[in-house]
């Protein structure tokens, strides 16, 4: 009858069936190394264009297919020539072997399902619980992206995204790059349906980096465990995006990727400027950020924590992420079944 | 004074105790007419000597034309009805009843899931004859305490193999509604009957799945609870105790609960936070949190303490 599972557990767990990137798109030029949750993977993209993620470690002896070489549609060990087919992970070729016929017929490395979106290379360890991130706030617009370069924090996803869309932190962490903020935060008009919260909150121009942008409209959706963004919707310039996907390297360790997008008409800055002006911003977050502790939300309770109403999409956030351990490692009813009469 | 011609005279012929607890009934015509005619899922309501009136679900043969069933399971922390069958009737002794009624009816389906919940077998039973005599396939999942508190377990374990799956608490933990949902999604279509909270966390999983539709469900209804009188004071039940503890138009649920001594985790106390998130098991809730979603709130079976009140004149929660 007891649950030792702890919700720690629970999370990480879940977070195998959700899609989370692994490399940015522009640099699969060659093959990349990537870490999961503690997977070493392999991501890279073939002759015909078709990105795909493996495990990094090459079956015969244990090198790392991110030094190999991509061979038309598949990746080559660099240890000893080993070829493993991208589209299921068969051994394809065994360069020593004179009769190819006589490769191990067990021989195969795991292939894990890729989406390519948003500029980033995205996947699964395990079945993923729902389809790759696709909001309907951006459906049907054409926008182009620009991945920036990922950022590492010693935290975990769930602190990585509840920093992104906090709006309370402004004044004491960002006071350079959006000059001087109200303190007081404003009733915040947050919704949650599933797994999406999304909160708008109009952005008076301040005095900061943006000032000369005029006042926009913020769109916050944040997706559990991992999607975080906002749409900027400026009454003079148009749609723009910035959007935070951090990536479990560890359970408490992320690797931020990260990226800007304009949509087609926007008419402010170009893609390049609104990533450094961003990046700066990020960059003012990532000391706080390391030192918070514990480094991952405390699901299991241990730590005491309080909050005010200025941290209503936090506390929605880590409901729907508790929607989203539901969902994919169900756990029975907390209570037992007893027994009523129909009194 | 009720509408005569709806009930009937009947007479109790057999009394058994089917398990811990659990008496059941059978009823036979008293006066030569034949009984009405019922289907599965049909309850009855049942006229105590006492003048309480309860439904029971029937949980005998449609075919058996001659004998109503019932099976009542004794609560002793309930309002009366089941003591006074367990403790007031006897064979020989004559109970009014009213025409079975059905609001649990077992739709055409290719294949059925039945999950029954300790007394929740009741309605269940006549399901699974219906089921086997249209030659459909079915499979039942029964919880409950013990094997000493589950009824009519011989009768079950007739069908050998895999159809049936007892599963008392004490032995295999909780059921795993996974596993029913995943029968579900299979194509079956599930009619559950069980305590609240089975119910709920059922409902929960199904929804999460997008599996509402293939779920039927029967609640043991409890009597509607009397509105909130005009003085505004209202009481909670702390269902693990039974301590009743009332709460006065200016004091929340929390600040009643910790006058009487009983310890609430909150941090907010504005109704934000969710920390003090509580469980209800019955009456109404006047929710007035900013955390929970209007669907969460309409679900009604959890709330926050902390800012949010009574509609109905009692609450239940699971404290």
């Amino acid at each position: 009858m007891t649950n030792t599972t702890t919700q720690r557990q629970r999370a990480e767990a879940a977070m195998r069936r959700q899609w989370f990137p692994v490399a940015r798109s522009v640099d699969l030029a060659t093959p990349q190394s990537a870490t999961l949750l503690g997977e070493r993977l392999v991501v890279y993209r073939t002759e015909s264009g078709q990105a795909v993620v493996q495990q990094a470690r090459c079956p015969h002896r244990g090198a790392d297919f991110a030094l190999g070489k991509v061979h038309g549609e598949s990746i080559a060990c660099p240890y000893h020539g080993w070829r493993f087919a991208a589209e299921n992970g068969k051994c394809s070729h065994i360069p020593s072997l004179e009769d190819q016929c006589k490769i191990p017929p067990q021989a195969s490395i795991k292939t894990y399902p890729v989406v390519e979106r948003f500029a980033h290379v995205w996947t699964a360890l395990e079945d993923p619980v729902q389809d790759m991130y696709d909001p309907v706030q951006w459906q049907g617009l054409d926008f182009e992206w620009l991945a920036a370069e990922p950022l590492l924090s010693p935290t975990g996803v769930a602190v990585a995204v509840e920093n992104f869309r906090d709006v309370a932190h402004f004044p004491f962490v960002h006071e350079v790059s959006m000059g001087p903020m109200p303190h007081v935060v404003e009733p915040l008009k947050v919704s949650r349906e599933g797994l999406d919260i999304v909160m708008q909150r109009p952005l008076h121009a301040g005095e900061g980096e943006w000032a000369s942008d005029g006042d926009c409209l913020m769109y916050y959706h944040c997706a559990a465990p991992g999607f975080s963004s906002i749409t900027y919707d400026y009454e003079r310039l148009g749609k723009r995006i910035v959007a935070g996907f951090p990536s479990p390297v560890a359970y408490d360790d992320v690797k931020i990727f990260w990226g800007v997008a304009n949509h087609r008409d926007f008419k402010g800055a170009d893609l390049e400027e609104n990533l450094r002006i961003e990046e700066m911003v990020y960059l003012e977050d990532m000391p706080v950020a390391a030192g918070i502790f514990p480094r991952e939300i405390d699901w299991d309770g241990i730590y005491v924590e309080h909050s005010v109403p200025a941290d209503l999409f936090t506390l929605n956030y880590r409901r729907a992420f508790r929607e989203f351990m539901d969902r994919a490692v169900p756990e029975s009813s907390n209570a037992p079944v007893g027994q009523r009469s129909p009194a | 004074m009720s509408r005569g011609a709806e009930h009937r005279q009947v007479l109790i012929v057999a009394m058994r105790l089917e398990a811990e607890g659990v008496m059941s009934l059978e009823l036979r015509a008293d006066d030569g007419q034949p009984l009405p005619a019922w289907e599965a899922g049909a309850h009855i309501d049942v006229h105590l000597p006492s003048g309480t009136v309860r439904q029971y679900s029937l949980c005998g043969d449609p075919q058996e034309l001659d004998c109503l069933r019932i099976a009542v399971l004794r609560e002793d922390k309930g309002r009366g009805g089941s003591r006074e069958v367990h403790d007031g009737l006897r064979v020989g002794m004559t109970l009014r009843i009213g025409t079975p009624r059905n609001a649990f009816a077992l739709a055409e389906a290719d294949a059925y899931q039945f999950v029954a919940g300790g007394i929740g077998i009741t309605p269940i039973l006549p399901m699974i004859l219906a089921a086997q005599r249209a030659g459909k396939p079915w499979h039942l999942v029964y919880g409950g305490r013990s094997r000493r508190s589950m009824a009519f377990l011989e009768r079950l374990q007739a069908h050998a193999g895999e159809q049936v799956q007892i599963l008392p608490a004490d032995e295999f933990g909780l059921l795993d509604l996974q596993r029913i949902a995943e029968r579900a999604a299979a194509g079956t279509e599930t009619y559950s009957c069980g305590p609240g909270v089975l119910l709920d966390a059922l409902t929960e999983r199904f929804e999460a799945q997008e599996l509402g539709q293939r779920l039927h469900l029967e609640r043991f209804s409890a009597a509607p609870l009397t509105v909130n009188s005009a003085a505004g004071d209202f009481s909670v039940v702390l269902a693990r105790s039974g301590r009743e503890i009332t709460v006065a138009p200016d004091c929340s649920i929390m600040h009643a609960l910790r006058a009487n001594g009983v310890e609430v985790p909150s941090s907010c106390e504005q109704g934000v936070c969710g920390m003090c998130e509580t469980r209800v098991l019955e009456g109404e809730v006047d929710h007035r949190d900013m955390l929970l979603t209007a669907s969460e709130q309409a679900r009604n079976n959890l709330m926050m303490v902390c800012v949010s009140r009574a509609k109905s004149a009692m609450l239940v929660l699971d404290l």
